[in-house]
C-alpha cells in the first residue's frame, strides 16, 4: 500500500522541462526558422495531396495541349508532351523528398553507430574504422553511382542505396569526434564506476548527449541530398520516365529555354526547399547549442 | 576624493528566458591606496559590477547608475573615451591569464607593445621597464624569461606575468578578479604577497573580488559583502570580521571551515540563493535568514549607516533578535 | 582495527605519446606510495595540483590503470591485478564522487533515472517498486524531496547536484566511497551543508572515506587521519590533531602556513613560509627527495637518496631525513 503511495507521488511529480522542450521553445523564438519549417512542411504536404487530387495525371500525354505556359488549368504550363506540369512539379518533388528522407534516416543510423563505437572503444578499433572511412572516402561518387546504375539496371532503390552509402561517412566522422570529447566528461566516468556496460554506456550516455549535433547535422544532410538526387537524375540515373523529380524536371526545363515555365517552377521549388533547410539548420543550431 | 565611487549600479542582462538582475543598487566607493574586498558566493553579481565597472559587460546587458573614476564618469562614454582611461589608469587581471595574454606572442612583444604606443617610450627603455617590473613581480631571471611566450610559464608564473602587464602604464586602481581561484595555496600566498608589495610600492588602490574569506583577511583593507545582486554590508575588515552585523555576512562567517579552530558541526545557511530572474519583493536574503520577519518581504530595505563608512541593508534595529 | 585498503608501493605511471624523433616520456604521477586505509575512518589526502591525488583516488576505481604495487581490497583482492570482471563486481564496494557536480550527471538522465542507474546494473531482477522506493529513500537520506524525482540536472544548482551524485554512490551500499575534490567547486554555504551531509552520513552509515581535497580547512574538519602528498609521493601521514598540530615535514609546515585563515589579526602576525619556485614537473622529477629543490631545511644528502616514511614516535609518519624525533 505504501509502495503504491509512493509510485503515484512520483508519477504525480512534477515533470521537469527536457533538454528537448527548452530545444523547441527556443526554436519556436526564432522566426526565420519557424516560417521556414512552416514552408517545408506546406511543400511536403503539397508532394503528398496535389498529385492525389488532381484532375491531371503526371504520366498521360495530351498531344493537344503541348507546351502551353502558365494559365488558370495549367498553373505551372504544360510540357512538351502536354503533361501538367503543377502535378509533374509535386510528384517530383515527393520522389525527391522520399530518396532524401530515406537516405537520411540510413545515414543517420550508420553514422551514429558507427561513429559512437569507434570514438568510444578507440585505439586500435577506431583507428581501424576510421582508415575504413578514409578508403570509402576515395570512392569516386559518381562512378560508384553510375557503375551501380549500370550493373544492376536503373532503379530508384539504387539510386537511394548509392547516395547513402556514400552520406554516411560525414557522419560517422562527426560523431566520432563528439563522442571522443564526451568520452572523457565525469558523466561517463560515473557510469563506469557504477559497473554499466561499455555498449550501456554508449547508448544510454553518449548517443542521447550527441543527438543536439546529430539533429543538426541530420537537417544538413537532407539538402545535401535533394542535391544529390537531383545531381543524378540531371545525369539521368536513377529516377526513369514518365516518373519524375525535381532534378530530372530541370534537366529537362534546361534543355527547352523557349518555354521558360519548364525550367522556372521545379527550379524555385527546390531552391526556396534548400534555403528553408538553411535557415532550418541555423535555428536548430541555435536551440540545441545554447551559449 | 575618492578614486572611484560607484553610485547605484544596476545591471542586469536580456535573455530569451527573462531578465536576469545581476547587479542591483550598489554604491560603494574606493580610496586612494586601499585595498577593498568583494565577496560574495557565485551570482552574487560581484564579478558583473567589476565588469561594469572596467565597460566589459556582454551586449545584452542594461546598465544605469553612476560609475565616477578619477571625477570622471563612466556609464554611457563613448568606446573611445573608456579605452583612454582602461588599461591606462584603470587595470585589471582575471582569474585566467591566458585570456589577457597573446599566446602567439612573446611576453617582451606583448609588454614592449603597450608602453611603445601609449607612453611614446623607446623600444630600449621599454625593454628595461618590462624587465624591472617582471622583476618586481618575481619573476626569476626576468631578463631572459622575457623572451618566452606564455605556455612556457607555469600557472603561478602566468598570473604574475598578467599582474606585470597591469601595472605598465602605472594604473591608479587595479582590478583583480579572482586573481588566485585556480591557483594552488602555496602559489596563492606568492601572489598576494605581491600584491601586497605593490600596495606599498606604488600606493595603487586595489580591488579584489574572490569567494574566498581568508584572502580578504589576508590582504583587504575594507570588504563589501554581495549577495544576490545586492551590496548587503560593508566595512573594515575587523568590523566585518569580529562584529558582523548583517545575518547573512554572520552565517557566511560562521559556515566556513577554518584552520584555527575546529568545531563539532559546521552551522549552515539553508537553502539556495534566489533566482536572478525572479526576486523577491523586499530583501534578497528572507527566504534563508534566521532572523525574517514581515518588515523583510515588502518594500524598500533600510540602509543602515554607521561610523567608517560602515553600512548594512537591513531592516534589523541593531541590538534586536 | 580492520584494513579496508592496504596499498603497497603503488605506482601510477601514463606514457606520453612521442614523436618521431623523441621517444615517449613518462609521467610519474603516483611513485611508489604505501598506506592503509581502515574501516569506518575519513582518510584525506591532501597536496597540491599535479601532486597525484586525484591520479591515485582514480586508480582505486580503474578509471587510472595501475602501473605497480598492490592494492589489497579487504585483505585479499588484489585491484593491481584485477580483470575486467572482477572489477565489475569491485565496484559495487567503491565509489566515486566527482569534483564536478553538473558534469558528473548525464543531462539527457532524471533523477530517477541517475540515481536507479547502479541498481539496474547489479540488481536487474529488482522490481520497479523495490527500486522506486530506494531511490526514494536514497534521495530523503541526502535531502532531496520527492517531487524532484523526475527533474533533469541542469535545473539543480551545484549543491543538489553533489547530492544526486552522493546518492547514486550510496545507493549500492558501498564499503568505500572516495571523494575527489567533491566540494571544492561549491560556493561557501552550499559547501558547508554538503560537507555536514558527508560528515552526518559517515557517522549514520559507518562508511570508509578517501577524502581528497586542496583545501586543508575541509580537510581539517572531516577527516580522522591526513596524508600530505607531493609530487606523486608522500611526505607526511598523521592524525588529524597530530599534524594540524606538530606539522613535521617542512612541506607540511609551508602548506599550512600559506592557507590565509578567515581572521584578519591572525593574518596580520603571520609569518607566511614562503615556498620559493614552482611544483617540478612530475615528468622529469628530482633525483633524491622531490621537495628538495624548493625545501628550507634541504641538506646534500636529500639531493642523493629518497627518504622513506619513519615513525615520529607519536603515530606521525614523515619522509624527512632532516626532521628527527
Amino acid at each position: 500500500m505504501i509502495v503504491g503511495k509512493k509510485i503515484s507521488a512520483v508519477i504525480n511529480a512534477p515533470k521537469a522541462k527536457g533538454f528537448w522542450q527548452n530545444a523547441y521553445r527556443r526554436f519556436w523564438h526564432n522566426k526565420f526558422a519557424m516560417a521556414s519549417l512552416l514552408l517545408i512542411l506546406i511543400l511536403a504536404l503539397l508532394c503528398v495531396f496535389v498529385p492525389m487530387f488532381s484532375q491531371f495525371s503526371y504520366y498521360k500525354p495530351d498531344f493537344t495541349g503541348s507546351l502551353q505556359s502558365p494559365n488558370l488549368v495549367h498553373f505551372f504550363g504544360t510540357d512538351g508532351l502536354g503533361r501538367d506540369l503543377f502535378v509533374r512539379s509535386f510528384i517530383g518533388g515527393r520522389i525527391t523528398f522520399e530518396i532524401a528522407f530515406a537516405a537520411t534516416v540510413v545515414v543517420l543510423i550508420i553514422g551514429v553507430l558507427y561513429g559512437s563505437i569507434a570514438g568510444f572503444l578507440g585505439g586500435r578499433i577506431d583507428s581501424l574504422m576510421m582508415r575504413f572511412v578514409d578508403v570509402l572516402y576515395g570512392v569516386p561518387f559518381l562512378f560508384f553511382s553510375i557503375l551501380l546504375l549500370t550493373l544492376f539496371g536503373q532503379s530508384l532503390m539504387l539510386s537511394f542505396v548509392a547516395i547513402a552509402a556514400i552520406s554516411w561517412l560525414d557522419m560517422a566522422r562527426v560523431v566520432r569526434g563528439q563522442t571522443l570529447s564526451l568520452k572523457h566528461k565525469e558523466f561517463v566516468e560515473a557510469a563506469t564506476v557504477c559497473g554499466v556496460s561499455k555498449w550501456k554506456i554508449i547508448t544510454r550516455h553518449i548517443i542521447p548527449n550527441l543527438m543536439g549535433v546529430v539533429v543538426v547535422y541530420a537537417a544538413l544532410v537532407v539538402p545535401n541530398m535533394i542535391v544529390l538526387s537531383a545531381v543524378l537524375s540531371f545525369f539521368g540515373l536513377g529516377v526513369m520516365e514518365p516518373m519524375t523529380s525535381w532534378g530530372l524536371l530541370i534537366s529537362d526545363g534546361s534543355q527547352n529555354m523557349d518555354s521558360w515555365w519548364l525550367l522556372l517552377f521545379p527550379a524555385i521549388l527546390m531552391t526556396s526547399t534548400l534555403l528553408a533547410f538553411a535557415f532550418v539548420v541555423n535555428g536548430l543550431r541555435d536551440a540545441l547549442d545554447p551559449r | 576624493m575618492p578614486i572611484l565611487e560607484v553610485k547605484n549600479l544596476n545591471v542586469s542582462f536580456k535573455t530569451i528566458d527573462g531578465i536576469v538582475k545581476a547587479v542591483n543598487d550598489v554604491s560603494f566607493t574606493v580610496e586612494q591606496g586601499e585595498v577593498l574586498g568583494i565577496v560574495g558566493e557565485s551570482g552574487s553579481g560581484k564579478s558583473q559590477t567589476v565588469l561594469g565597472i572596467m565597460g566589459l559587460l556582454a551586449s545584452n546587458s542594461i546598465v544605469s547608475g553612476s560609475i565616477k573614476f578619477l571625477g570622471q564618469e563612466l556609464i554611457g562614454v563613448s568606446t573611445a573615451a573608456l579605452n583612454k582611461v582602461r588599461g591606462n589608469k584603470l587595470s585589471i587581471i582575471f582569474q585566467d591569464p591566458m585570456t589577457s595574454l597573446n599566446p602567439y606572442l612573446t611576453i617582451k612583444s606583448q609588454m614592449t607593445e603597450v608602453l611603445t604606443l601609449h607612453k611614446g617610450m623607446s623600444k630600449r627603455d621599454a625593454l628595461a621597464e618590462s624587465i624591472r617590473l617582471l622583476d618586481f613581480v618575481r619573476i626569476p631571471e626576468a631578463k631572459e624569461r622575457v623572451g618566452l611566450y606564455p605556455h612556457e610559464f607555469s600557472g603561478g608564473m602566468r598570473q604574475r606575468v598578467m599582474i606585470a602587464m597591469a601595472l605598465l602604464c602605472r594604473p591608479e586602481l587595479l582590478i583583480a578578479d579572482e586573481p588566485t581561484t585556480a591557483l594552488d595555496v602555496t602559489v596563492q600566498a606568492q601572489i598576494l604577497q605581491i600584491l601586497r608589495d605593490l600596495q606599498t610600492e606604488f600606493k595603487m588602490s586595489v580591488v579584489i573580488i574572490t569567494h574566498d574569506m581568508g584572502v580578504v583577511a589576508n590582504i583587504c583593507d575594507r570588504v563589501n559583502v554581495m549577495y544576490a545582486g545586492r551590496l548587503l554590508e560593508s566595512g573594515s575588515i575587523d568590523n566585518i570580521f569580529f562584529d558582523a552585523k548583517h545575518p547573512y555576512t554572520q552565517a557566511l562567517l560562521n559556515s566556513i571551515p577554518s584552520l584555527d579552530h575546529q568545531v563539532e558541526k559546521l552551522i549552515t545557511i539553508p537553502g539556495e540563493p534566489p533566482n536572478l530572474m525572479s526576486l523577491p519583493q523586499g530583501c534578497v536574503f528572507q527566504g534563508r535568514c534566521e532572523k525574517v520577519h514581515n518588515d523583510c518581504c515588502n518594500g524598500d530595505i533600510m540602509v543602515q549607516e554607521f561610523a567608517d563608512k560602515r553600512f548594512m541593508k537591513c531592516n534589523l534595529a541593531l541590538g534586536q533578535g | 582495527m580492520e584494513k579496508l585498503l592496504e596499498i603497497k608501493d603503488l605506482k601510477v605511471y601514463f606514457k606520453l605519446k612521442g614523436g618521431l624523433l623523441c621517444r615517449g616520456k613518462t609521467v610519474y604521477a603516483v611513485d611508489n606510495i604505501s598506506f592503509d586505509v581502515y574501516k569506518g575512518e575519513v582518510l584525506g589526502i591532501v597536496g597540491e595540483s599535479g601532486c597525484g591525488k586525484s591520479s591515485l583516488a582514480r586508480s582505486l576505481v580503474g578509471l587510472n590503470d595501475i602501473t605497480g604495487g598492490r592494492v589489497l581490497f579487504l585483505g585479499k583482492d588484489n585491484l593491481a591485478s584485477a580483470n575486467s570482471s572482477r572489477w565489475h563486481s569491485l565496484r559495487k564496494d567503491i565509489q566515486f564522487i566527482f569534483q564536478d557536480p553538473v558534469a558528473s550527471l548525464n543531462p539527457r538522465m532524471t533523477v530517477m533515472e541517475i540515481i536507479a542507474e547502479p541498481l539496474n546494473v547489479y540488481y536487474r531482477h529488482m522490481s520497479k517498486e523495490d527500486v522506486l522506493t530506494k531511490v526514494l529513500d536514497m534521495m530523503h537520506l541526502v535531502g532531496l524531496s520527492d517531487n524532484q524525482i523526475n527533474r533533469y540536472p541542469q535545473e539543480f544548482s551545484g549543491g543538489q547536484c553533489q547530492r544526486i551524485g552522493i546518492a547514486r554512490a550510496l545507493i549500492l551500499d558501498p564499503h568505500l566511497i572516495i571523494c575527489d575534490e567533491s566540494v571544492s567547486a561549491l560556493d561557501v554555504s552550499i559547501k558547508a551543508q554538503i560537507i555536514n551531509l558527508l560528515k552526518d552520513l559517515q557517522k549514520k552509515l559507518s562508511l570508509t572515506i578517501i577524502f581528497i581535497s586542496h583545501d586543508l580547512s575541509v580537510v581539517k574538519y572531516i577527516c580522522d587521519r591526513v596524508l600530505v602528498m607531493y609530487l606523486g609521493n608522500i611526505m607526511e601521514l598523521a592524525t588529524k590533531e597530530l599534524l594540524y598540530r606538530m606539522h613535521y615535514h617542512p612541506y607540511t609546515q609551508a602548506l599550512l602556513s600559506a592557507v590565509p585563515v578567515a581572521n584578519p589579526q591572525l593574518e596580520r602576525n603571520k609569518k607566511t613560509k614562503l615556498l620559493e619556485g614552482d611544483l617540478p614537473s612530475p615528468i622529469n622529477p628530482p633525483h633524491g627527495c622531490v621537495f628538495s629543490t624548493r625545501c628550507p631545511l634541504v641538506e646534500s644528502r636529500c639531493k642523493e637518496s629518497r627518504p622513506m616514511l619513519k615513525p615520529m614516535g607519536d603515530g606521525s609518519m614523515v619522509a624527512c631525513f632532516v626532521v628527527n624525533p
